[in-house]
């Protein structure tokens, strides 16, 4: 469970355990504070009523640390939420929360459930160590680049039939495996392809990758995709898959090309986890701003999709095949990205009175670093330099 | 010019300019010989009406270069890896005796870069009849390659395209990075002694580098990743990982840099020497002592005496 990956801490790190019982009255009688829609508890809150529940000893002492007491009004009403889903793969399905709010300078609280249904919150101090603490303990250790049959600006409906032929390559290679056939081509009839790929959207099966894509990254339901037949002329042109005649019984088939069978075996043999994201920040207009991803780690790469839509509604997809270091400099752009956007101030109209003295405290400029290897300055929570590429601090 | 040329405005200009050049020469030479005798002590008497012509005739083609770069066709020629954003860049497609393709001055218009764009280079499979241009013109390898010093990077990806130059076949060379490397040489653009940028600032840059090492197998890095290809004449600009028809392996053609001039063709490394020297240069391994050394040898080579 990612609650376990949690506590795997650092010298320094604090993590604090809340049981559901004690949300309520933690938040609502005790602190007295407001949740928000983007609280990571919102669904314990929101059906609480005030004053209906008691708060156990150990929550009790919660409030008193210092540590935890300044975290209170972010979990409650956070300015970023971001919701990891994670599943697929060997691993089964789970997810996990990560917010913050100025009032808490940088840092980043995550919070998932644990076995016996209590919640644990990890407090990082920065995007930099979240993304640390995410590589360590979910990425894909890869160092070198493979090749990337996936190419961006994709539609989303060509993406979800690529997604199927390695599915259909390893459902494929399965049974070759269970009928002891290691001799005859890997194809698949054409007239189960479609009918196949519909019952794997149903299954909600996580052991395949597309239901997998599905059920962990956000909202897909609101871009609902349209397969279309250049989306079927997609998978011939970028070699996933390629028609032919079986030799035997005259039947249509599919063969899979050079990307279908390297990314069928890939997938096969090594993948182990998928991870969607989504980003919320509170206030109007910074939404669309932020990205939806999907991440799957395997042996050889880590593969990164970014969800891109459209003026028109539709639903891009852009793929990369990423190694280690490149989707840590990947994660903490965006993570920072997010983070600025619920760290600005929102837009004030012309004829308002002056904001009271006592607002949030400024976040202040990252410190700065010399890079061992060109010498220029960047910024200390960079892992890897931006001028020369160099790896800046120890992993 | 606010529109790209058509090509007949475009022969109207080249026309233009290449008889300003001729006379340019003309009157050069007339000067030169006007001068020749004389006493090197002595200050050189020109013919100032010959003055007042060189000096309008170079006016009339810095005129002429201005107009010809401002109506260079801009062309979707590429497509980011990272992005999926097409590149587009000028390009004289309708033959090499164009101002873009003069090596030592290319008349190109200002670009507007993509963010990840890093270099452009190419190569040109010539075909003939060769272009009959006076401009020394260098079109590369006439086959597609790497450069290995740029993709040593896992950052940096190359994009290779092509797209026809009169009755050529050009062959694009794009190299995109992300995150973006701002302290190591980019490369010249193709056919050009410099290339431009974008710095962190914002502000556009000019230096120049040639590389000398090139790599002709491409398979390598596409199966590693690092280079793409677009299919000929894919109007989309469809990206593609894989080998499997890949147009732009194991062809045959010269991996020398190629050179025209005069309607001659030459190739080798010989210019590559200078252009080694000339990166020493702005290394500043040039020296005081050796331009004034050097204006003496032109001085001497001018009078004839060298």
């Amino acid at each position: 469970m990612i609650a376990d990956k949690l506590l795997s801490l650092q010298e320094g790190e604090f993590v604090f355990a809340l049981t559901r019982d004690d949300l309520g009255p933690l938040f609502a009688d005790r602190a007295g504070v407001a949740h928000s829609a983007l609280s990571p508890f919102v669904e314990v809150l929101r059906d609480y009523a005030p004053g209906s529940g008691g708060l156990t000893p150990q929550t009790a002492e919660l409030l008193a640390d210092p540590e935890f007491a300044p975290l209170v009004d972010t979990l409650a009403a956070p300015q970023l939420l971001i919701r990891q889903r994670l599943g697929g793969g060997s691993a089964s399905f789970d997810e996990m929360r990560v917010c913050a709010s100025p009032t808490t300078a940088e840092r980043l609280l995550a919070v998932a459930v644990t076995d016996d249904g209590g919640y644990l919150v990890r407090v990082f101090e920065g995007p930099g160590a979240f993304v640390a603490w995410w590589m360590e303990s979910l990425a894909g250790r890869n160092e070198e680049t493979i090749a990337n049959y996936v190419p961006p600006r994709l539609d989303l409906g060509a993406f979800l039939l690529i997604l199927h032929t390695v599915d259909m390559f390893r459902r494929v290679s399965y049974q070759r495996a269970l009928n002891f056939d290691y001799e005859s081509t890997v194809s698949v009839p054409v007239a189960d392809f479609a009918p196949l790929m519909s019952r794997a959207l149903q299954s909600r099966d996580l052991r395949w990758l597309l239901p997998t894509f599905v059920a962990v990254t956000p909202n897909l339901a609101d871009v609902v995709p349209e397969i279309r037949p250049e989306h079927s002329q997609a998978l011939a042109d970028l070699a996933f898959l390629r028609n032919a005649k079986d030799a035997q019984t005259g039947e249509d088939i599919l063969l899979f090309g050079e990307a279908g069978q390297s990314m069928g075996v890939e997938f096969m043999r090594s993948w182990f986890l998928a991870a969607g994201f989504e980003f919320s920040v509170a206030g109007q207009g910074a939404q669309k701003e932020l990205p939806r991803l999907f991440i799957a780690p395997t042996a050889l790469a880590n593969h990164f999709v970014r969800l891109e839509m459209s003026p028109e509604g539709g639903c891009t997809v852009n793929h990369q095949a990423y190694t280690y270091p490149q989707l840590e400099v990947k994660l903490q752009e965006i993570l920072e990205r997010a983070y600025a956007l619920c760290a600005r101030p929102a837009p004030q109209p012309e004829a308002a009175p002056p904001p009271p003295e006592a607002t949030a405290p400024p976040t202040t400029a990252p410190a700065q670093v010399l890079c061992p290897h060109c010498g220029e300055m960047v910024d200390a929570n960079m892992r890897f330099c931006v001028h020369c590429g160099g790896r800046v601090s120890a992993a | 010019m606010q529109h790209s040329f058509t090509p007949e405005e475009r022969q109207a200009l080249l026309d233009a300019y290449f008889a300003a050049l001729a006379e340019r020469r003309r009157l050069g030479e007339q000067a030169l010989a006007a001068s020749a005798g004389q006493d090197e002590a002595a200050p050189v008497e020109t013919d100032e009406a010959l003055e007042v012509s060189l000096a309008a005739l170079e006016q009339e083609m810095e005129r002429l270069w201005m107009t010809y770069a401002g109506g260079v066709p801009h062309v979707g020629l590429s497509r980011c890896p990272f992005t999926g954003e097409v590149f587009t860049h000028s390009l004289d497609y309708y033959g090499l005796d164009g101002l873009w393709w003069h090596y030592e001055a290319a008349a190109r218009p200002e670009e507007e870069y993509l963010p990840t764009f890093f270099a452009l280079d190419g190569a040109l499979a010539l075909s003939e009849p060769l272009d009959n241009t006076p401009l020394l013109v260098a079109t590369g390898p006439e086959i597609p390659f790497v450069l290995p010093r740029l993709l040593q990077y896992t950052q940096i990806k190359a994009v290779l395209s092509s797209f026809g130059v009169g009755h050529h076949q050009a062959y694009f060379i794009v190299y995109y990075a992300d995150p973006m490397l701002w302290e190591i040489d980019r490369v010249n653009e193709w056919g050009a002694d410099y290339y431009r940028y974008v710095d962190i600032e914002g502000a556009l840059q000019v230096d120049a580098y040639l590389d000398d090492e090139r790599d002709f197998d491409l398979e390598a890095w596409i199966r590693a990743g690092q280079l793409l290809w677009i299919a000929p004449g894919d109007a989309e600009f469809q990206l593609r990982g894989h080998l499997t028809d890949c147009p732009y392996l194991n062809l045959p053609g010269s991996r020398n840099p190629v050179y025209l001039q005069n309607g001659e063709r030459w190739e080798g490394e010989n210019l590559d020497d200078a252009w080694v020297d000339a990166n020493s240069l702005a290394e500043g391994a040039w020296s005081a002592e050796d331009q004034q050394a050097l204006e003496r040898a032109l001085k001497l080579w001018e009078e004839g005496n060298l």
